[in-house]
């Protein structure tokens, strides 16, 4: 399943998908989605997880202090397209 | 890979969120891979249609951005119908290329696509 | 036969959310492939107790997708542990909600094509 969290980790729906995540679902952290990947990194531990990069970059991170894969637009399309259920 | 029919949803305004911006940059890169797109415009995210927007010169202009990629580049909108309705907009004040819509067009396209995507409220 | 969860999660009369999930819900029985399912979780969960209704401030009425869930048998869960961190004292059976547990309905995620937050 392919999960996109678009908010940060104040809001309870992006938490309650998170926790519903399996190991094999792909997530997706997009706009300030990206929150999760730098303030609550222990809860993506051992998930799947891809960040976009042009959110990541533009809230003032460096490219090296991603945790997780960072993928442009087109990736990001891949990831879509190999993952027919979404969770948005 | 196959050419797939990928819907997105956008449910909040314009310029106050990056949703919008966001749809369009996903459309753009999934039509790029060849693959039929379509945005619906769901509540406030109407308001992207309306052709008199006019932001300052050094913001971009939403409207006129999505009126290009469906006419360049086969991009899909619909525009839900009693939002618009809701918010004042007729349907002769949105983009060229927009259609008014509604739940039935929605629910077509959801049983329809092979992807669909929400950027949620 | 595609199943599509919409989920719920503000409370009515913050927003308008909650009515707008049951409408677009309602709305996909306009195709005959599709099946809709409502989770009202977190402070969602207040649409189903008795005294909820937006209507009392002026605004839209949400008991009035009660009648729709009856009429399309719409199935409609709502989230334990949400009911209870929100102290929803009593539930109106006009919705006709299952009361349902975090892990249980987490588990039952992958029988949906879509799951879609509104």
């Amino acid at each position: 399943m392919f999960i996109l969290l678009k908010y940060g980790p104040e809001n309870p729906a992006e938490a309650w998908k998170l926790q519903a995540a399996k190991g094999d679902d792909q997530i997706v952290l997009i706009q300030n989605g990206v929150f999760w990947a730098v303030s609550e990194k222990a809860a993506l531990e051992g998930k799947n997880v891809a960040v976009v990069k042009a959110d990541w970059l533009a809230r003032g991170y460096a490219e090296e202090a991603c945790p997780f894969p960072l993928v442009d637009y087109t990736q990001f399309v891949e990831l879509l397209e190999a993952n027919p259920k979404t969770m948005s | 890979m196959d050419k797939l029919k990928i819907t997105i949803q956008v449910m909040v305004p314009p310029y106050s969120y990056q949703d919008l911006d966001t749809a369009l940059a996903i459309a753009d890169a999934a039509l790029d891979r060849g693959h039929e797109v379509g945005i619906f415009l769901f509540a406030d995210s109407i308001l992207s249609t309306f052709s008199k927007v006019k932001p300052v010169r050094m913001d971009r202009n939403i409207p006129v951005k999505m009126q290009e990629m469906i006419a360049n580049k086969g991009l899909r909108v619909d525009i839900c119908g009693i939002c618009m309705d809701y918010r004042g907009v007729r349907p002769e004040d949105a983009i060229p290329g927009a259609s008014p819509s509604g739940l039935p067009e929605l629910a077509a396209l959801v049983a329809s696509s092979d992807r669909f995507i929400n950027l949620m409220a | 036969m595609k199943k599509i969860l919409f989920v719920i999660y503000q409370a009515p009369g913050g927003t308008i959310w909650p009515n707008e999930g049951f409408r677009t819900a309602f709305g996909m029985y306009a195709e005959e492939d599709l099946e809709p399912e409502v989770l009202l979780i977190d402070q969602a969960a207040i649409t189903v107790a008795q005294g909820t209704e937006p209507k009392d401030l002026g605004l839209l009425s949400i008991k009035m997708v009660q009648r729709y869930i009856q009429k399309y048998d719409t199935k409609v869960y709502v989230e334990k542990e949400s009911l209870e961190k929100f102290q929803v004292p009593d539930m109106d059976e006009g919705y006709v909600a299952e009361l349902i547990d975090r892990a249980s309905i987490q588990a039952k995620l992958a029988e949906y094509d879509n799951v879609i937050f509104m």
